[in-house]
């Protein structure tokens, strides 16, 4: 959290001096990564002993974005990084979803923290493949860049919202397991 | 301007339904879940107190053979055995010899009586050497009477694996099937066969006895255990099937999953 407030306001006040901030979400995007993969990684393990998936997936990311910064140097953005890291985690997800229904225990949804997050995790990278998908159409029309922050806007709230629950759903599991 | 602005805030929606649905179906599946755990559980419960009925009525079953056995047949011998010990008259050696020989063999057939009531009260313990051995002793109790011949088959191995709880639900259909066999339908010739298969195991008994109506059973004969041998079968998974005609015998097929 402390991670991402620091690049988020780093980016503002970059981006506001007209400074490219691109180098900022560059590096924080190591850390995004890093801690979105170890956490499927956590919750896919309450199902599977060994995940190669999770491991082959973060290889991949490693291995494309030091070709990126070889390619472009770290000031311009990883997009092709982000496109494929945003889509693997949809895919792990769905996945994480597909072991959750197929488990015969019993879990109380709502207040399941793991679902949760995982929602949060969704929603966000599912609208930012759209979102990136429409900024690569309406690129040429120069319109789309404000509404494009807009929607990134929204979607950090509904993840950071989600996850926020998560975490309070798990505090509660805790509290009721001491 | 203005519709480009519309058409982008549309397709985010529409790209983002696609989650939200997907997150409605999985809490969806999983009340479903919830609901199938449950039915599973009643299930269970339902299965035990039928296990701790099937094993209440057998034990009563057993009792009442007992109890029957003790007054009709050990009892008389006895009295018998008194009646003609008391009848010795010593001086009348030869005659006296003679009673006293005649008292010595009903009092060697009690302690055969005996003997066989003793196996009876083991036979609970009979399901635990397997369902075979169980039938067979049940088949050795009906046989003693001298009204039943009665035809045993065994087809296909025994698994090396028994289901104690399926082997007692079957043994306690076959004494259902044996008490009506010998309340209504004056059978002379009773057959039965146990057939154990890969997919299972099949019990099937045939008499020749009166017969009836299966579709059009009078009030007086639904108590007949039928309904209870169909919900025993159903329990563990198995069909329950039934043939009978006025006059011909009764065909009675149970297949049960096995083990």
């Amino acid at each position: 959290m402390l991670l991402t407030c620091i690049s988020e306001i780093t980016g503002r006040i970059l981006r506001l001096s007209n400074k490219k901030n691109d180098w900022v979400y560059n590096l924080f995007l190591i850390a995004e990564a890093g801690f979105t993969t170890a956490m499927y990684d956590y919750f896919i393990s309450k199902y599977l002993k060994k995940r190669p998936l999770i491991l082959v997936g973060g290889g991949l990311l490693i291995i494309l974005y030091v070709y990126e910064i070889i390619i472009h140097g770290i000031f311009i953005s990883n997009d092709l990084t982000i496109t494929i890291m945003s889509i693997m985690f949809i895919g792990y997800a769905l996945y994480y979803y597909l072991l959750l229904i197929k488990d015969d225990t019993y879990v109380k949804l709502v207040k399941y923290g793991p679902f949760w997050w995982v929602a949060g995790t969704l929603l966000f990278y599912y609208g930012s493949c759209a979102s990136d998908l429409y900024f690569t159409i309406f690129k040429n029309t120069n319109l789309f860049g404000h509404k494009r922050y807009l929607i990134y806007v929204w979607l950090n709230i509904i993840q950071y919202g989600l996850w926020s629950y998560s975490f309070i759903c798990r505090y509660k599991c805790r509290e009721l397991t001491l | 301007m203005q519709r480009i602005d519309t058409l982008i805030i549309f397709l985010t929606l529409v790209f983002l339904i696609a989650p939200v649905f997907l997150l409605m179906y999985v809490n969806q599946y999983n009340k479903r879940k919830k609901r199938h755990i449950e039915e599973k559980q009643l299930m269970q419960l339902t299965f035990e107190s039928e296990l701790i009925k099937t094993q209440m009525e057998i034990r009563e079953q057993t009792m009442q053979t007992i109890g029957a056995d003790l007054h009709d047949n050990i009892g008389q011998l006895l009295s018998l055995t008194s009646l003609t010990l008391n009848s010795v008259k010593l001086e009348d050696a030869e005659k006296a010899q003679q009673k006293i020989d005649a008292a010595l063999d009903l009092t060697m057939r009690s302690i055969k009586e005996m003997r066989l009531l003793g196996k009876l009260l083991q036979g609970e313990q009979l399901i635990g050497l397997g369902l075979s051995e169980a039938i067979r002793h049940e088949i050795n109790w009906i046989e003693k009477s001298g009204q039943y011949a009665v035809n045993y088959d065994i087809e296909g191995e025994q698994p090396a694996q028994n289901n104690p709880d399926k082997d007692l639900i079957l043994f306690r259909i076959l004494q259902e099937v044996f008490n009506n066999i010998i309340k209504h339908s004056k059978a002379k010739e009773i057959s039965i066969k146990l057939a154990y298969s890969e997919l299972g195991v099949r019990l099937q008994v045939i008499d020749n006895g009166a017969g009836f109506d299966v579709t059009n059973l009078p009030d007086d004969q639904k108590g007949m255990g039928l309904l209870n041998i169909q919900k025993r079968a159903e329990i563990v998974g198995g069909r329950f099937f039934i043939q009978s005609q006025p006059g011909e015998g009764t065909c009675i097929d149970i297949f049960i999953p096995y083990p």
